[in-house]
């Protein structure tokens, strides 16, 4: 027999806090990796010539 | 305040926090990219939401769009640890979204829907089915149309020179749509 699945959303016991702290170091390296992220990007643009871009064929 | 900002601020609409009480607030992207440029005030926001019972919740194609282009298993793993711990619990995306909900989606959108991506409707199509329990926190108001949703409430981020708007948005109930018809 399949096991259902419930329909009813999980519960937690107890929501986990945020440590500031931690959370602010950890957001900080994320932001340094979206920002390379958006700089390699904007070369990989500027290299093709319009028609080959990810942009024109939707990619982006 | 903010110490790497002290010009930003979270402005909630009055009794947010009382209206999300035992909820669930299910996450867009926007609002992960926002807590990394505004980490302090969002980390603050969504603790006051954790000690008022409101479980802090994603969806697998949300951590997709969040993680997708990073460069090594390193950032990405970074990325993914940013994301968990926000999160309480990521939610199982069930196979009647894709059968049942998203399908009524699309009819209800009608044209509205030719640009809304799929990742949208997935979390339109949850709010749908947990039409009572779960909220989406969103800065999206284009692909939530109020035809289809109801503004449950809403806070605002308040910056030097910027006013940025998130909305708080919740099915309409089966009960309203009955009375209507």
């Amino acid at each position: 027999m399949k096991k259902q699945v419930s329909d009813q959303l999980p519960v937690v016991k107890k929501q986990k806090l945020i440590n500031i702290k931690e959370f602010s170091k950890l957001a900080r390296r994320v932001k340094r990796i979206f920002m390379e992220e958006e700089e390699r990007l904007e070369q990989e643009q500027s290299q093709y010539p319009y028609h080959q871009s990810r942009r024109a064929i939707g990619l982006t | 305040m903010s110490k790497n900002n002290p010009n930003i601020h979270i402005i909630k609409a009055e009794g947010l926090l009382g209206l999300l009480k035992n909820k669930h607030l299910l996450l867009d992207t926007s609002v992960f990219i926002d807590a990394f440029n505004h980490f302090e005030e969002f980390a603050r926001f969504f603790n006051e939401c954790k000690r008022g019972n409101v479980t802090i919740v994603t969806v697998n194609p949300v951590i997709a769009e969040f993680t997708k282009g990073v460069e090594n298993t390193k950032k990405l793993s970074e990325k993914l640890s940013f994301v968990d711990s926000i999160i309480d619990i990521k939610l199982p995306i069930s196979p009647d979204i894709f059968n049942k909900y998203i399908p009524n989606l699309v009819s209800q959108y009608k044209a509205k829907g030719k640009s809304v991506s799929y990742v949208d409707f997935i979390l339109a199509g949850l709010v749908d089915k947990y039409e009572r329990d779960l909220v989406l926190l969103t800065k999206n108001p284009v692909d939530f149309p109020l035809s289809v949703f109801n503004l449950y409430s809403y806070f605002v981020i308040k910056m030097d020179r910027a006013l940025q708007v998130y909305g708080i948005y919740q099915a309409k109930l089966k009960k309203q749509i009955k009375k209507k018809k």
